[in-house]
Formats: C-alpha cells, structure tokens, sequence
C-alpha cells in the first residue's frame, strides 16, 4: 500500500477529477446550498403564518405569506431539476474519468504486480469501487459540507431565540462528536479488511464459473459449497462487526440527541405556557430541533460512512499508484537482424515465493528452434515472458543481437518478438480485423498472402463473409486450431525475426497440431524460435532442447538425443528406456 | 445513431452552460427578496391593561400604529381583537376607547400594534418580542 488515505487524503486524491468538472461541481454544490437555505428558512415561515393567524387572526397577512411560501416550494422543484441534472452528469463524466484512468494503468500495469492480483478484485474496482469514489465526494463531501452548515445556522437561530435553549444543543454535540471520532476509525478497520476479502472472493468465484465443468467432472461440487459457504461467513462476521459498530454509534448519538430533544421541547413547552415565546416559536423550535438532530445523525451517518468509502477510495489510489510498465527505463531502439538470444546469470523472484531463476545462462544463435521444458511452474513461461519486457531479472541480462534488452525501449523490443500463445485473443469484430492485430498497415494482399501460408485461405473461402466474416461473442465461433492458423497469419503479418510459442497447441488434437506444425514450417524458417511445450512432437520440431529446473538449466542437446540419454527428458515425456 | 435536438440542447444550456442555472437562481433571490419586501408584519408589544368598560388603560406610553389591539389572559386559549376609536398617552399609560369589549372586565394582557416591519426583516431577526 503506497499510503494510508484519511478523509483528507482521499479527497485530496480525488480533487484531480473535481478539478476537471469544477463548474459543474460549483452548480451542484450551489443548488444544494440553496436547497439547504431553503430548508431553513420554510420553518421560520410557518411559525410567523402561525403566529398572525392564529393570535391576531390576520388572514390577510397569512394568505400572502402562504404564497411567498408557495413560490418557495415552487422554485425548491425547479432546484431539485437542476441540481440532480448536474448529478447524473456528474456520476456518468467522474465515474468514466476515473474508469478510463483505471482502464489505462491495468494495460500498463507491471507483470510482476499483475500476477499477484486477483481478477475478480480489479473488476470489483473498476465497476463498483470508481463509483463510490463518486458517492464519496457527492455523498460524504458535499452533502457533508452542507449539513453543517445547516445545523450551525439552525443552532444559531435556536441559540438567538432564546439562548438557553441553546445550550442544551452545545450539551449534546460535542458528545455526538467524541462517538463519531472513535467509532469511526472501528469501522475502517472493519472495511478494509473486507475490501480484501470481498476482492479474493469475487476472484474465486470467477474461476468457479469459468470451471464449473471441471467441478462437476471431479464431483467437487460439496467442496466448492463448503467454500463458498466459509466465505461468506466470514464476509458475514465482518459485515456483523462493522455493522454493530456502526448501530452502537448511531444510537449513542441518537440517545444523546433524544436526551437533548426532550429536555428542549419541555423547556420550550414552559415558556409557551408561560406566553415567554410564542406558538409559531414553538414551532420553529421543534421544527429546527428536529432538522438538527436529524442533521447529527446525518452528519454521524457521513462520517462513518466515509470510512467504509474511504476504503473504497484506498484501493483504486492503490492500483493507480501501482507500478507499471512506464518504470521500464530502456529507451533505446532494439534493431533485430539476426535474432541471437543470451541469457545471462539471470536472477527472478515474484514478489511473493523464493527465486523462480537462479542465475540462469543460456545462448540460443540466431535462426534456431530451441525448445524449452520442464515441470509445471519452473518459470519456462518466466523466462519467455522476461524475453518481451514483461518481467525485469533482478539479477543478470538478456541480449538479442548484442544489445542489452534493458537498454532498449518495450515498444521496440516487442515489435521485434512475436508471441503464440495457447489461448490466442480473439477481439468481436471480423476475421480480418483480427488479423490486422499483427500489423495494422498491412495491405488486402499481404492479408491474404498470411492467410494462405497460414492455411486459412481455403476455410476462408467457403465462408459468405469471407475475411469480413464477424467473430468472437458477437459472431461465429472459431475451433482451437483455427484460432492458431489466426495467430500464425498475425505473425506472418508481422514478421518478427524472434518467435516464441507458448504451448501453442497444447489444447488442440494431434491430427490438428500436426497440421498446425506443417503451417509453422515456413514461418519458422530463417528466424529464432523458443518453445515452451509439454508435448514430445513439439519438442521434436527442435534442433535443441533445454530442461528447466529448480530455476537452471539441467540438461541440454538434441531431442532425440536426449530421449535416449537423459532420465529426466524420458520422464518428462513418459518415454519408455530402450532395451539395450 | 441520431443526436436528438432536445438531448444537445439540453446538455449545451442546462448542464455545461452555468448562464441557465444562475440566471433561475438569481432571478428566485430577487423574487424571494421582493415578495419578502412587500409583506409587511405588525410589530406588537406586550403588555398589561385594565378594562373598565369601552375604555382599556394600557401600562406604558404606547404610539399607536394600528387602530387594534388585542387582550387576553392566556394567549394560548382565547385573544381578543378590539377596535380602538381613539387613544391618547400620557402620564405614564395609555388610554384607548374601543368599539366593543367583548364584555370583557379587569386586569388582562394586552398585545400593542407599535410599527411594522417586512417579512424579510422578520426572517433574519430574532422572532416576535414576546
């Protein structure tokens, strides 16, 4: 956590969004003055109506001032239009302003923060948490101001119409304060700690729909139950917690103002009797208490409400002060010609665990297919990935063709690696439009051509749309290997001289990752490969091969060499030991 | 899709253009000022009386600003409203001959007309004098 937020703090954070719509914000917070002015004022004219009507019969003077209150009422509707029109203008801008600037750091977002945060808990930020940051300033803030400022102008009243009954109210406020003050820091305790665990449990139960197949598959599903139910009984012991502190605050000060109210009102109710004030000032000082006590409890309600959102506020300062790809301090052109990689001595730890590589060296020479293997989780995915600037070694360099990755700039360094993963990213939009991915100047025959060499050109074809065919949520579904022959046209369009295939066709059937293979012959040609697979017929497609393990390279040769001699290849494998 | 007419001209003058808003704004100041201007409200003083007849005895030297004054024992049950004939102060009192009593008789309260004042002045000052 980059610093802890205070209700100062946040507003402070979020004062670079208010800036940007201070007029509207003016307005707003105008409208709610003058509603607030209005508030007070409409008491006073119901006392004096009261006061000529009832003792001095003047209906005459009690008709007029009926319609100044009339027209009052009228121009408080006409207020209330302008002022929620700028409200859900207000909502729509800060709340987008907020989700854009989220929206911009989670694609510039470091690697390293990324793989330590939860899915569900940044799409909790980036829908919910942006809006309270809203509902902060709106609620906590500007409402806030403006109950204070009515409360010290009814207490002023109440205090010049008779000052004893004035102070009974400075009596009851500052205990009003104290409960505030301490249970205020209680509850944002309780609400940090259940941003946490509200976040992990939206991530979990993200990766409990997307596997719901699986959980039936295993017969997990009592499992899954019990965790879900242990979840949210936790949510729940948190929720009780902050929500019984926030009911005993909220009843201390209402107790405190009851005390105070009835002691006022039998106050008031001598000096009616006694004929000291009047029945329209008994009706102003009940109707002003009221709105006091209820502005208290208003106030109170704001300011514990305010920790709970100040939370809220934490989190998304949090991401936006995260780190992010913008560190990288390598602004040097990286010119690839021939494509020779060099690990050396490389050193990398996430944040959290002990060293994924441990000075690891490798040399991969230009033009070759180099395979890279090992257990699940040795970092053979790290240390590709370490390739295209998405992690930085903490200890030791990379080089491509003589330069040092470090010193070179991410735009240049990624234009010149290309990436095929095993999930390829399909955007809604036409197959052609996916393809441009790869290099958006490319023309219609340079489209094509990858299309051909990919071998999409035939299935293409037959389609009525053609290339303009619309795919992804919107459109037409693509199969496995259909989306691979897709990445293989990206990279063909985008002609890197480095290439890095990320168990590519681990998802796909051997007859169609066979095919996938005859299609990666001619991209292949000529440029560096490193391929991270689990399958042995992919690791065959290699001139060399590399084990990975405990963040080294143990073994190293040729393919067939190695599933002749080398145990841990012939385990990694399950290739049966030749009888000799 | 169409950009409807109203939709633009209602973000273009209610929500980005403040001349709108502070024109209403202004314009229910002024209204509220001037309608609270124009109402005026009776300043009246307490004080004791004796009723003897058609004739009242006010405490005090009183100038009369209203030709009513109004009588009663507990305010909050049953006033009075007499019209006042003539008046005249002096020697430390205030003597009114009113139309009608009302049959009332001896020692009362009595709330006294002495000026007037605006709503407005009302609103932002202290309440009646009681």
């Amino acid at each position: 956590m980059e610093k802890r937020l205070n209700y100062l703090t946040a507003i402070q954070f979020l004062s670079k969004y208010i800036k940007k719509y201070k007029k509207n914000f003016i307005m707003f917070y105008l409208g709610w003055l003058f509603d607030t002015a209005l508030a007070v004022v409409t008491p006073i004219l119901s006392g004096i109506m009261v006061d000529e009507i009832i003792y001095y019969q003047n209906l005459g003077t009690f008709l007029r001032i009926s319609l100044v209150f009339a027209i009052l009422l009228v121009f408080s509707c006409i207020l209330y239009f302008f002022i929620y029109a700028q409200h859900h203008y207000l909502m729509n801008r800060y709340t987008l302003d907020i989700r854009r600037d989220l929206f911009a750091h989670f694609q510039q977002c470091d690697a390293q923060y990324l793989s330590g945060a939860s899915t569900g808990d940044m799409v909790v930020m980036f829908q919910d948490y942006s809006q309270e940051c809203m509902h902060f300033v709106i609620r906590n803030v500007i409402h806030f101001i403006n109950d204070i400022l009515s409360m010290a102008a009814v207490s002023a009243y109440l205090f010049l119409m008779d000052w004893r009954i004035g102070m009974f109210i400075l009596a009851a406020a500052p205990v009003s304060v104290y409960v505030n003050i301490v249970f205020g820091k209680r509850i944002r305790g309780y609400a940090d700690r259940q941003r946490d665990h509200y976040g992990r449990y939206i991530s979990w139960v993200f990766e409990c729909l997307s596997g719901l197949r699986d959980i039936r598959m295993l017969g997990a599903e009592a499992k899954v139950n019990r965790e879900f139910k242990e979840s949210h009984r936790r949510m729940f012991a948190i929720d009780t917690s902050s929500g019984f502190s926030a009911l005993t605050a909220e009843n201390l000060v209402k107790f405190t103002n009851l005390l105070a109210q009835l002691a006022i009102f039998v106050f008031a109710g001598y000096l009616a009797k006694s004929g000291n004030i009047t029945m329209g000032s008994l009706l102003v000082t009940v109707a002003f208490f009221s709105q006091l006590t209820s502005g208290i409890r208003g106030c109170s309600n704001k300011f514990l409400d305010a920790q709970n959102r100040v939370s809220y506020v934490q989190r998304v300062y949090d991401l936006l002060h995260s780190p992010t790809e913008g560190q990288w301090k390598g602004t040097g052109e990286l010119h690839v010609t021939r494509g020779q990689v060099s690990f050396r001595q490389v050193r990398f730890a996430y944040d959290k665990g002990g060293n994924v590589l441990e000075g690891l060296s490798l040399e991969i020479p230009a033009g070759e297919r180099f395979a890279l293997v090992g257990r699940s989780g040795c970092g053979k995915t790290t240390l590709a990935y370490m390739l295209m600037g998405f992690y930085r070694p903490q200890e030791g360099e990379i080089w491509i063709d003589g330069q040092k990755l470090s010193e070179c700039s991410l735009r240049s360094i990624r234009r010149s690696i290309g990436l095929v993963a095993q999930d390829v990213l399909l955007f809604d939009g036409t197959i052609k439009e996916n393809i441009l991915l790869g290099n958006k100047k490319a023309s219609e025959e340079e489209v094509l051509s990858a299309c051909r060499q990919s071998g999409l050109l035939e299935w293409i074809g037959s389609l009525p749309g053609g290339l303009d065919t619309v795919v992804g949520t919107g459109g037409m579904g693509l199969s496995g290997g259909q989306k691979q022959r897709i990445a293989i046209a990206r990279i063909y369009l985008k002609n890197p001289r480095i290439i890095i295939f990320d168990e590519a066709t681990s998802a796909l059937d051997r007859e169609t990752e066979e095919s996938i293979h005859e299609a990666w012959g001619s991209v292949l040609a000529g440029r560096t490969s490193i391929m991270i697979a689990h399958r042995l017929s992919t690791v065959m497609l290699c001139g060399r091969a590399a084990v990975l393990e405990k963040g080294r390279i143990q073994e190293m040769g040729v393919p067939e060499e190695m599933g002749r001699e080398s145990e841990t290849f012939r385990t990694l494998f399950a290739i049966k030991k030749e009888a000799s | 899709m169409q950009k409807s007419r109203f939709a633009a001209w209602y973000v273009k003058y209610i929500i980005k253009s403040p001349l709108v808003f502070y024109t209403f704004l202004s314009a229910g100041v002024v209204l509220f000022i001037a309608l609270s201007l124009g109402v005026r409200l009776d300043i009246a003083e307490s004080t004791q009386a004796e009723v003897q007849g058609q004739q009242v005895v006010l405490d005090g030297e009183y100038e009369l600003a209203s030709d009513t004054i109004y009588l009663y024992r507990d305010r909050n049950e049953q006033v009075y409203k007499l019209k006042v004939a003539t008046w005249k102060k002096g020697g430390g009192s205030t003597v009114c001959i009113v139309e009608d009593n009302s049959g009332l008789l001896g020692r009362m309260n009595a709330d006294v007309v002495t000026g007037s004042q605006t709503l407005l002045e009302r609103i932002f000052m202290r309440g009646r004098q009681a």
